[in-house]
């Protein structure tokens, strides 16, 4: 009996360890293999942070044609739910472990460029061939702007655009012989309109978490003529006309004109509540035009242009959706630039847009049949529009971070709960980023502050 | 007890000894250090001893009383709830019964489910506005306007102990089951020959006997529950205005939002030192020591 | 006992277990219908409880878009892995605990309690520094080894207790039989001991079977992933696939579902075989 004993428990010992091994060993294998002395063969890693069957198959389809037009180097995809994406590549970063090629966030460039994560490719960018075929929003503000002003160099190649624009309930509408709001005001008493608590219809998705304060802010920088920060670096938030913006909008969730739930939204469920039937007007961007598409029939919602101010000008957010970085502690530059130029090229860049709903980066691909067919032309045409302007960003500062995560809209949640004023809220969000902002300002007076942007495509 | 001198025990513990000390204490020993040093990812070439500093930006921080308070209430509540429930499941199984194996199997099944499926199950299905709990609820005429479950935020931390109770009975009531199966029957039947009543029963006979394993798994659950932030995170993410942010997953987005291990490390350190101060609390009040348990 | 409590005891029974049984299985069988809705069904206000349009298209994608085969066998592995090596340790361990006075016994229990306050958190980077100095990234053997850092203090705990039930004088009796100590383990401890030792292996299974963060941080090709992370895939930053993600979680209840059952059999029995004789 205690011979089976021993005997069982070794074998399922040494069984679990041998299956584990090998499964090890394949990988070294492979590396093994590859690293035969004809040719230098490579192998680079890949790592997706967003991933979902469709990019999981683009990015395979990619890296076949690309690994059949550069024998000698091989390339591994990695993935990594989103949700922890940025912890994760943190975690990589500070064990130099990062991936050679990784698809960057830009909000991480602020963490990430000061840490030392990246290599700058602004030699490979400034030689690189197809740089003229950019639209002008990507070269100027993209890559200039944002990157070469700010940090000196530059340290990711963006994958596409997305912009801001309002997805609507087109039924609701026409049952209600409403118009189509085209500006603030009437997006206002659209949601009020809307609304009818006792069919579950409310007017306003929502968004009271994680980054919920970006929808309110937007709003904000509206009638600050896009403006963020005074040219000391004072917030915005402290002026007066932001503190009646500030309410103006959150009494959408306070009226009622959002579900009372929302105040616990976040992007998800903004766009579940859409997608649900739940709300009639949501605020988001160019990538979940697929998401409605599968979940609702066509004939019931529409895009429509981001409303515009009362100056009739619109300030709206957009940037490049995800990008790509080669990594500081990657021991094959080259070769990963090398795979960033091939995703990067008119065609392929068409080809993933496309696929996931955004907006090109060359000036080919906006001008594209296929990019401008449903609901995409209504973002592209907002660009394009000369009363469109690029509101500016929060900064640059590494507390950033924290201010999106913890502060702004817990601050936000207890206004809306009446356990705090609305001046006080906008006195605690404003002081925050005040000192952030000053404290940036004294240590880095060759970055430019943070401001308006005229956006062209062409 | 035997060999007072013989090597054997400590060869018998060596492999897992072993194991503990390279994995967890050294990378303890460098927590310790972080925590009294600025030490930010984000400014790699910042980084020196600035003694309390990090611990006093914790303290400080408004939401902290509240914080502490939640934590609190979360493991009383939640620790209890399991206990308490997963007690009565395993009584109920102690004796078989025709297809007790495939309802045993069925039974134990939420604690073999990852915690962020049911964080999101449970998120979705007590929405305000689609979610089915409400939906049944209202229909059924029990109440008359909905339940914010998370958006409330009197309530959003009670649902995710909810959550999370519902969660780990089976863990609960699996170790007790295993526990009262080694009590004797004949002290059943001896006790019932002297007309013992089911509450003396269950108090004299299975109580007792398995004393030492309840002290254990409570004393080792609580400290579990103590430090889980996954539920929390997935369903609220602390909020609403951090009404349901406990300590472990305040820590947690403090360490990974603002990549500033100082801080993190700090808030790390005081975390241990309230576990250590209620396992000495709970060891002197359950008389661990006398129990013969050293 | 008053004849009425006598008959009241069944039913009450009876109506804990339903109780119970219904508490569980209502997740469950939301879980289950949302797999097999197609898309547009899945999230409205006009809630489906049973779905009008039944589809499997879900687990069609789940097996042949997701690499779930893949997922499947490396969550079997790493979690009978760290199954087996912690119970191993822990029946070692635990009998050195249970049966053994020596100097160091005090602090090592202490020690292994204060490992359990450790936040994963703080330790997460230095051990992944350490680990890829040695090659452990994303590697099955490197899951196993954190899964069973993670899981042996409160095993070797708990074995220790199993332990301590067992007189010591049947040891005794084996050796003066002419047993030797480690066959006196073997033969006559061990058997008593099933029920603990297979709680133990369900303890360090599930641990391993449904642990999500750890696999994201240590493990990135897809080859070596596991299932709580092949499922989390679905979740994206403004959309839940729930469809494919409920089919997979259905899916991985099954090992689970046939693991609890035949295990039940060995908690079970081996007690009630009055091995323990007065």
């Amino acid at each position: 009996m205690s011979k089976k004993w021993a005997i069982g428990l070794l074998a399922g010992l040494m069984l679990v360890s041998s299956a584990c091994s090998s499964s090890n060993s394949e990988g070294t294998n492979k590396e093994n293999a590859s690293g035969s002395p004809e040719g230098k063969k490579e192998e680079i890693s890949f790592v997706d942070v967003s991933p979902s069957p469709e990019r999981t198959k683009y990015f395979n389809e990619v890296i076949a044609a690309f690994e059949q037009a550069n024998p000698n180097i091989k390339v591994k995809l990695e993935t990594v739910p989103w949700d922890q994406a940025f912890n994760k590549l943190a975690m990589q970063g500070a064990s130099k472990t990062m991936p050679d090629v990784v698809n960057m966030y830009p909000a991480w460039l602020n963490t990430f460029v000061p840490a030392g994560y990246l290599e700058p490719i602004t030699s490979n960018y400034d030689a690189w061939s197809n740089k003229d075929k950019l639209t002008s929003f990507v070269s100027g503000i993209t890559m200039e702007e944002q990157q070469r002003k700010v940090y000196n160099d530059i340290y990711y190649m963006p994958d596409a655009l997305m912009s801001a624009a309002l997805f609507v309930r087109k039924d609701w509408f026409e049952e209600a012989n409403l118009p189509l709001p085209t500006t603030w005001d009437e997006l206002f008493a659209s949601a009020e309109k809307l609304t009818d608590s006792s069919k579950n219809r409310y007017g306003w998705a929502y968004r009271g978490a994680r980054a919920g304060f970006d929808q309110i802010f937007a709003y904000i920088t509206a009638v600050t003529g896009g403006e963020t920060y005074e040219k000391d670096g004072t917030s915005v938030l402290h002026r007066p006309e932001a503190l009646e913006a500030f309410v103006r909008f959150t009494d959408m969730y306070k009226k009622g004109y959002a579900p009372k739930d929302s105040i616990n939204w976040g992007y998800q469920e903004m766009v579940q509540g859409f997608t649900s039937g739940v709300s009639g007007i949501l605020n988001q961007t160019t990538e979940v035009i697929a998401t409605a598409k599968a979940s609702m029939p066509d004939e019931s919602w529409t895009v429509i242009p981001y409303p515009k101010g009362d100056d009739g000008k619109r300030y709206i957010g957009a940037s490049a959706t995800w990008g790509y970085s080669v990594s500081a502690d990657s021991k094959h530059k080259e070769a990963a630039w090398k795979f960033i130029e091939f995703l990067s090229t008119p065609d392929n860049n068409l080809k993933y847009s496309n696929t996931l709903t955004m907006i090109p980066i060359f000036k080919s691909g906006a001008e594209d049949a296929t990019t401008k067919e449903g609901p995409m032309q209504g973002f592209i045409d907002t660009l394009d529009d000369p009363d469109s302007y690029l509101v500016a960003d929060l900064g640059n500062f590494p507390e950033l971070g924290e201010f999106r995560e913890s502060i702004m809209d817990a601050e936000v949640q207890k206004y809306l709960l009446n356990n705090q004023s609305a001046e006080e809220t906008l006195k605690k969000l404003g002081d925050f980023l005040t000192n952030a902002q000053q404290k940036y300002m004294k240590e880095h007076p060759e970055v430019p502050l943070p401001r308006v942007i005229k956006p062209d495509m062409k | 007890m035997k060999r007072l001198n013989s090597k054997e025990p400590y060869l018998m513990l060596a492999p897992s000894f072993l194991l503990l000390m390279i994995f967890l204490l050294y990378p303890l020993l460098s927590s310790f250090l972080y925590a009294f040093q600025s030490y930010k990812l984000t400014a790699p070439n910042d980084i020196g001893f600035n003694g309390l500093d990090n611990f006093k930006a914790v303290f400080s921080d408004a939401n902290f009383g509240m914080i502490l308070r939640n934590s609190f209430i979360w493991v009383v509540v939640t620790v209890g709830g399991q206990f308490v429930l997963g007690f009565i499941l395993a009584l109920a199984l102690r004796k078989p019964f025709p297809g007790r194996n495939l309802y045993q199997a069925i039974v134990f099944l939420p604690w073999a489910v990852s915690s962020f499926v049911v964080g999101l199950t449970f998120r979705w299905l007590l929405n305000a506005e689609y979610g089915p709990v409400n939906d049944l609820l209202l229909k059924w005429g029990i109440i008359d306007d909905k339940i914010y479950f998370l958006s409330d935020p009197q309530l959003a931390l009670f649902t995710v102990i909810l959550t999370m109770t519902w969660y780990g009975i089976p863990f609960f009531a699996i170790m007790l089951l295993a526990a009262m199966q080694s009590i004797p029957e004949d002290l059943y039947e001896a006790a019932d020959i002297d007309g013992a009543g089911i509450w003396s029963k269950f108090w004299h006979i299975t109580f007792s006997y398995i004393k030492q394993t309840i002290i254990l798994t409570l004393l080792l659950r609580t400290i579990w529950v103590f430090a889980s932030a996954d539920l929390i995170y997935i369903m609220t993410a602390g909020g609403p205005a951090n009404s349901s942010n406990i300590l472990s997953s305040y820590m947690f987005m403090k360490a990974y939002a603002t990549l500033d291990y100082g801080q993190a490390s700090a808030i790390g350190l005081f975390f241990m030192a309230l576990l250590i101060l209620f396992c000495y609390l709970f060891m002197k009040v359950t008389k661990f020591e006398k129990a013969g348990n050293f | 006992m008053t004849r009425n409590q006598r008959a009241a005891l069944p039913i009450l029974r009876i109506v804990i277990l339903v109780f119970y049984l219904l508490m569980v299985l209502l997740p469950f069988y939301w879980l289950f219908i949302t797999s097999v809705k197609p898309r547009m069904d899945i999230l409205t206000t006009d809630i489906q409880y049973w779905p009008k349009h039944f589809t499997l298209d879900n687990y069609r994608v789940l097996w042949s878009a997701s690499n779930f085969d893949v997922f499947l066998k490396n969550s079997v592995l790493v979690s009978i892995g760290t199954g087996l090596f912690t119970t191993c340790f822990a029946i070692l361990g635990g009998y050195a605990l249970a049966r053994y006075k020596f100097k160091a016994k005090t602090a090592a229990v202490y020690g292994l309690l204060l490992t359990q306050m450790i936040p994963g958190v703080l330790v997460m980077i230095p051990t992944a520094i350490l680990f890829s100095k040695v090659g452990l990234m994303n590697s099955l053997s490197g899951l196993i080894i954190i899964y069973i850092v993670g899981n042996i203090p409160f095993c070797l705990i708990l074995m220790r207790s199993f332990f301590d039930r067992i007189p010591v004088d049947l040891e005794e009796a084996a050796l003066i039989d002419g047993c030797s100590k480690l066959g006196a383990l073997f033969r006559i401890v061990l058997p008593i001991m099933l029920p603990g030792i297979v709680a133990t292996f369900v303890f360090a299974f599930i641990g391993a079977w449904n642990e999500l963060l750890c696999a994201i941080m240590f493990i990135s090709s897809d080859e070596f992933k596991t299932i709580p992370v092949g499922l989390s895939m679905f979740v994206q930053s403004y959309d839940i696939n729930w469809g494919v993600m409920t089919a997979g979680a259905v899916m991985a209840l099954i090992p689970s579902l046939v693991m609890f059952a035949i295990v039940q059999r060995f908690v079970v029995e081996g007690l009630t075989d009055g091995a323990v004789k007065g």
